[in-house]
């Protein structure tokens, strides 16, 4: 079973519409479409990019960590 | 029964700094999750741990899409008016010197600009709009880098900053004071 990447991206750039829209008055009135899609692409981009981590793999590098901060 | 739950029970006293994350702790809150954890657990039951990766998978990869669009929102649309100048004149710049060759004004300028693919990674530096401002964070000793990384991107306080560097809380408020304070002052300059 993979990750739908496409579905995951539709949803999180949907449910931070009001928030990309907040940052957006940040900027100058005729440059907010532009950046708008500036922002969606790189979100695509990333989501892309990104490798899915399961339970028990973050549950490991969790571990990792603590030891590493234990030991560091 | 209550040997199982004595089972369940015992896993998470015994990962408790596990179960304490914050990502897990919401990650947990959906009770159908839980049932997984502890099915997968309590009866080793593969088909669970393999629907609760696939939940975590998706529930994660939303967390951390979430929070970079959070930083695009927040700090990215700052410096993009100033990106965008920055870009016309380098437009502007690209007329030739003269009609004999064919070297642009912008080609005598040594220094190379940060490319806009850049800015999707997580640092400080490519937030930055210009290059003083750069070189003043690069002045910065790792320490001062690490506070103002933890500080921006994982919204941490002084106390939970002073935890992780293993230094007292003063002195985080105090390295990161400083930093700000340079870092403003630079912006003033420019």
């Amino acid at each position: 079973m993979n990750v739908d990447k496409s579905k995951i991206t539709m949803e999180v750039l949907e449910s931070m519409r009001g928030r990309i829209e907040h940052g957006l008055r940040q900027t100058e009135y005729q440059n907010r479409d532009d950046l708008r899609q500036d922002i969606f692409l790189r979100v695509i981009n990333v989501a892309d990019k990104m490798e899915p981590i399961s339970f028990w793999d973050f549950k490991e590098k969790q571990e990792k960590n603590e030891k590493h901060q234990k030991s560091g | 029964m209550w040997e199982s739950e004595r089972t369940f029970t015992s896993y998470l006293e015994n990962n408790k700094q596990f179960f304490r994350n914050p990502i897990i702790k919401s990650f947990l809150e959906q009770d159908q999750n839980k049932a997984l954890v502890k099915k997968a657990i309590e009866e080793q039951d593969a088909a669970s741990s393999k629907i609760l990766d696939y939940n975590f998978e998706e529930f994660y990869m939303k967390v951390r899409l979430i929070d970079y669009t959070d930083k695009l929102s927040r700090h990215y649309v700052k410096t993009y008016d100033q990106q965008k100048r920055k870009k016309h004149h380098e437009l502007t710049l690209d007329k030739p010197f003269t009609d004999e060759n064919n070297l642009s004004v912008k080609d005598s300028i040594p220094s190379p600009h940060l490319s806009m693919e850049d800015l999707t990674s997580y640092n400080i530096e490519d937030f930055l709009p210009s290059e003083h401002l750069k070189n003043i964070y690069q002045s910065f000793s790792n320490k001062k880098k690490r506070i103002l990384h933890l500080f921006v991107f994982h919204d941490l306080t002084n106390i939970e900053i002073a935890s992780r560097l293993n230094c007292s809380p003063q002195n985080v408020s105090k390295l990161k004071k400083k930093s700000l304070t340079e870092l403003r002052e630079g912006w003033e300059f420019d």
